[in-house]
This record gives structure tokens, sequence and C-alpha cells, in this order.
């Protein structure tokens, strides 16, 4: 039984692969959605300079949430997490 | 807090396998980007420093350039498509009008890929058309920069290089994770001693968290350059409902159908005084014009602004009427622009540098070779980790395959790349006079001096090879202001030297390149020869008999 509690302190990862491909995928749809809030908020910007903002705004969002994915215990869970977190970005700018 | 300091032990941990796993995939090839891009920070000066001497008594100045301009384009109509009128002549630019001509099939950012001509009055004031040969050194090293080491820039190169440059941006954040638990305890504790790995553990940690701003902007604006194109075409569809093609037209005029004679631009010179009106502080260093004779036609005016972040690599420029003079665009003249245009400079000027002066450049040179350096630690420490030591009164242990097999690569691949660019800086003069195809010449020199050092690291060891490799860098390294030397003296007639200061600063540089290498082959042989046995860095004792 203590052994099983210290394995779960620890945090049994199940490997990073999976969760680094959540991370990789949804990071990158994810920071789409991010660049459509960003185009919904921005219409008094001139047009020239808001698409290149945002195609630039890709990619401190995707890449972050690529970094901070292997801190998913299971890759289940990154794909379910950032699969909400995608659906309420997307959802928000859909509104 | 105590839970905290387990939990961040607990993501070191994690993030170690993270680091090691992106670093030892990606970290050769970023050396070679890393070791090109800080040579590319001086772009400028190795082009001039490449070309051999032209004939500048052809210059046209400003004041006759109209009728270069009109005199051109009845020659060569298609011309009005794109050219340029440069301002300044340099010890390589003869003529003031030049244009390129994609080749056939090209990728758009392939600039080897194109053909240069030049049009200027001979000394009886008639027209000449000549193609140009501009040296491609400086590009086929920028190439070297933009897609890690491989010899073309194309859709399919880029995407190589942006899938490194992702696994760098992993690499960042996951060495950032590892040294956070015992950050503070080891920076003030940097361990010069007996410990030699942790010696270069704590030298690792420490460059890499001093120019970790540098390689934060450095990682995110690569992976932009890499896939730029695949996002817009995403958001095209995602964000912009196909709308993102007239998002990039919008802020130009519409379309004037009215037929164009290139006989009615406005003279160079009420452009400048257009442009001087507009912004006193601005210094114009070349007009480009696009589609004259289109119902778009503009001259973007090109040049620098001391005070400012540059736009492009290019500098920054202020889009005009090529007939009427009319300011047609100031989103990417530093002094006129939105915030919103300023945020966008400021990203590609923290990439390229081309902010501040002289000081920045040097500053970008040095974080660059650092990066490179990096590494080269990386997978230096990589091998320490694995090495297998030997015990009191035991034999000699035998080292792994796979450590002996990237130490030969590391030293190889990296000590090649230094190899193969100092050669083919100094071929720009080997090849002068004798060579046509010249960026085939470059590319040659460059893979085979690369390729020859990886097979004889491999044959040798790490340990012979670091010693021997250095030497050669040296040499070469050295051979690049010798080649200078011996056309200044004119012991070869083929060569040159010109006397301008930034083309001395690469010879200078050379030097002190040389005598670096020098240097580090010197206290590597120290260690090769007389450090500890257990090493895939000595030849004390062949470590395949060590099993008697």
């Amino acid at each position: 039984m203590a052994n099983t509690r210290s394995d779960s302190r620890q945090g049994s990862h199940s490997g990073w692969l999976g969760q680094g491909l959540a991370g990789l995928i949804l990071g990158f749809t994810l920071a789409l959605g991010v660049s459509k809030l960003f185009m919904l908020m921005t219409p008094e910007m001139v047009q020239t300079a808001r698409v290149q903002l945002a195609m630039w705004m890709v990619m401190p969002v995707w890449l972050t949430v690529f970094a901070v994915s292997f801190l998913w215990r299971r890759a289940l869970h990154a794909w379910v997490m950032l699969g909400i977190l995608n659906l309420a970005v997307f959802g928000l700018a859909a509104i | 807090m105590v839970l905290q300091r387990a939990r961040l032990n607990q993501w070191a941990r994690l993030y170690k396998g993270v680091h090691t796993w992106a670093g030892i995939v990606a970290g050769m090839a970023l050396f070679i980007a890393f070791y090109a891009g800080a040579l590319t920070v001086f772009k400028a000066p190795l082009e001039r420093w490449a070309s051999p001497p032209a004939n500048t008594s052809a210059w046209v100045d400003v004041a006759d350039t109209p009728a270069l301009i009109q005199q051109t384009l009845v020659q060569d109509p298609a011309v009005a498509d794109e050219f340029f009128v440069h301002l300044h002549p340099l010890e390589h630019r003869p003529a003031a009008m030049a244009w390129m001509v994609a080749a056939e099939g090209a990728d758009e950012h392939d600039q080897l890929a194109q053909v240069h001509y030049q049009s200027f009055f001979d000394g009886d004031g008639e027209l000449v058309i000549e193609q140009a040969s501009p040296s491609p050194l400086a590009e086929f090293l920028d190439v070297l920069h933009r897609v890690v080491g491989l010899p073309f820039d194309t859709e399919y190169t880029r995407w190589v290089m942006g899938i490194f440059a992702v696994l760098y941006a992993l690499a960042l954040f996951s060495g950032l994770v590892v040294v956070l638990p015992t950050f503070a305890k080891d920076i003030l504790s940097f361990r010069l001693g007996k410990n030699r790995k942790r010696m270069w553990l704590d030298a690792h940690n420490v460059v890499g968290i001093v120019s970790l701003p540098f390689h934060l902007i450095i990682a995110l604006t690569a992976v932009g350059f890499a896939f730029h194109d695949g996002i817009y075409m995403a958001q095209d569809k995602v964000v912009h409902d196909g709308t993102l093609i007239q998002s990039f037209r919008s802020g130009l005029p519409a379309p004037d159908p009215s037929p164009k004679e290139p006989a009615d631009l406005l003279p160079p010179a009420k452009i400048l005084a257009q442009v001087e009106a507009l912004a006193p502080e601005f210094e114009p260093t070349m007009l480009q014009y696009l589609r004259v004779t289109s119902p778009m036609p503009a001259v973007r005016v090109w040049g620098n602004d001391q005070q400012a972040m540059g736009a492009r690599a290019w500098g920054s420029f202020a889009i005009l009427h090529p007939y009427s003079g009319e300011v047609l665009n100031t989103d990417y003249l530093p002094s006129h622009q939105e915030a919103s245009f300023t945020a966008i400079n400021t990203i590609f000027s923290l990439h390229f540098v081309t902010f501040g002066g002289t000081l920045e450049k040097w500053i970008y040179f040095i974080l660059g070779l650092a990066g490179a350096w990096l590494f080269y630690t990386g997978n230096l420490l990589w091998v320490e980790s694995r090495r297998r030591s030997q015990k009191p009164r035991q034999p000699l242990p035998v080292q792994r395959g796979n450590v002996r097999w990237l130490a030969s690569t590391t030293v190889g691949v990296c000590l090649g790349a230094v190899c193969g660019m100092s050669a083919t800086i100094a071929a720009a003069k080997w090849m002068h006079g004798w060579v046509d195809n010249l960026i085939l010449g470059h590319q040659l020199v460059y893979y085979v001096t690369f390729f020859l050092a990886i097979a004889w690291a491999l044959t040798v060891g790490a340990a012979k090879a670091s010693v021997q490799l250095l030497w050669v860098a040296a040499a070469l390294t050295l051979s690049i202001a010798a080649s200078s030397l011996l056309g200044w003296a004119g012991w070869v007639p083929a060569w040159w030297s010109h006397g301008s200061l930034a083309t001395l600063g690469v010879d200078a540089m050379a030097v002190m390149g040389a005598a670096c290498f020098g240097l580090m082959a010197m206290s590597t042989a120290k260690r090769v020869y007389s450090g500890s046995a257990d090493s895939v860095w000595t030849i004390g004792k062949p470590a395949v008999t060590a099993t008697d």
C-alpha cells in the first residue's frame, strides 16, 4: 500500500510522447483560436498589421502549450483537457 | 513550501528527459544554424569582402538615373516588374540600376536561384545591360543559417528547419524547468575544480540562463519564419474566412488602369526629396520600383533610421507613387507608423538585429556563438553522464558504443561545419576567375569539407579528431585573411583585398578566430594526451584493449 501511495505521489508518468503530441497538435489549433479572438477584439486596428500580429501570436501560444503539455500524467488527460480548451476558445469566438 | 519544492523537483526530473531528448535530436543542426547565423550578422561586410573589385567609373549619379531607367525599360520592358536604383557606390557594386530574374521554377525565398542584371552607360554614353555576378558567398552562409545546414532554401527544407526550431523552443523551456529548483544554489556557486562534468554543467546553465531572452526571441521568430506560409493558410480558412488576400492589399490605392509611360516617372531625386520632407532623420539607401507599367505602380524607398527598429533585413521603407510622388504608405517607416506596425517591426528587428549600430551586431554575434557553444556542451554533457569510470584496482572499462558514436559525431559535425564555412569563405577568392558556377563551387567546398570531417571523426574517434579538426579549423580560418594578404601584395594577381573598414574587419576577425581555434586545439590536446584514461576524450590507452 505504501508503495502505491509513494508511486502516485512521485507521479508515475505514462511516458511523455502522447502528451507532447497532444500539445503539439491541439496547442496549434488552440493558438489559431486565440488569434481568432484577437481578430474579434481589435476591429479598429489597421487590417494589414492585424493579420500579421494574428500570425505571430500563434508562436508563443502554440509553443507554450506544447512545452507545458508534458506535465499531464496521462496522454488522455492532455487530449481531453486541451480539447475542452479548444472548444471553449472557438465557442467564445463563435458567439 | 516543502510540497512545492517536491513538485518542482518532480517536474525537473520529468523535463530533464524532455530536455535531453530534444537537445540530442536537434543539437547539432542548431549548432550549424547558430554558427552560420553569427556569421550572417555580418552578411553585408562578408558580401563586400567576397566580391572582386568592380569598375565603379560607370557609376550613374542620382541626377542621371531617369535616362538610365527609361532607356533600360525601352530595351527590356519586363524589367518594369521590379528593379532597384542604388544610391551609393560600393567596391562590389558598379552600377546604380540592378534587377533580378528568378530561375525557372525557383522558390520565391531562394535568393541563390536569382540571375542578377545591371545597366549603366559606357564611355560613349551608350546604354549597357549586362549580367552581374555578385559573390553568392554571404547568401550561401545565410541559407545554411536559415535551413540548419541544408543546401537549398525551399518549402520542404524550411519545414525541416521548423521542426528543429520547435524542438529548440522545447529544449529551452525544459532546460529552464530543470535548472529552476537548484538555480540559486548552482548559479551562486560556479564550481571550478576537480569535477569537470559539474563545471561544464554549471557553465552550460549559466550561459543558457544569461542568454535566455535572446534564445526566446530567436526560437519564436525562427518557428514563425519556418511556418508562416502554413499558418497564414490555416488562419485564412478558420480565422479570416478567405479574406486574407484582401487584407494584405488593403492600404494600397485602388488600381488605376490608365496607360503608364516610364518616361513620365518622377525622377528619383524628386522621390527622395519627398521622403526627406516627410522624415528628415531617414537615410535612404536604395529605391525599389515595383510594377511601374501596371495599374498599381509603386516605389519603395529603403533606408535606415538610426533611432528606430528596422522593419526588415534591408532596413525600413516608405511607399510612394512613382509617377506623382504621392506618399502611399508609411506603415514601415519608423517615425510615421502606428504602434501595431512598430510591434511587428520589433519582431523582425530583434531577430535580424536591424536596430542600433555596430555594438548591437557584435553582441548578437557573440550571443550566436554562445548559442552554438550551448548545443556543443549539451552533447558533451550527455556523453559525460554516460561515462564509465574506472574503479580502483579494476581494468579500464569499455565506453558504451553509442557514447563513443555521439562524441565522434558531435566533433565531426560541429567542427566540420566550422571548417567548411571557413573553407568556403576563403574559396570566394580561390575560385575567382576560373570557376563559372560560384554557387556550386561554394556548396562543394563546404559540403566536401563537412563530410570529410565527419568521416574522419568517426574513423579516428572523438579524442584525436577534436584536436586535429581544431587545427584544421584554425588553418582554414587563417587562410581567409591570408588570401586577402596575398591579393593585397599582388602575389596572386587574381585575388584582391579591399581597403574598406568593413572588409578589413572580416580579415581581422579571421585572424582572431584562427587564434581562438589554435588555443582551443592546444588545450584540448593537453586533455587528450594526459587526461584520465576512462574517457572518450583521451587516447591514453585504447579502450578496446582494456578488457585484458
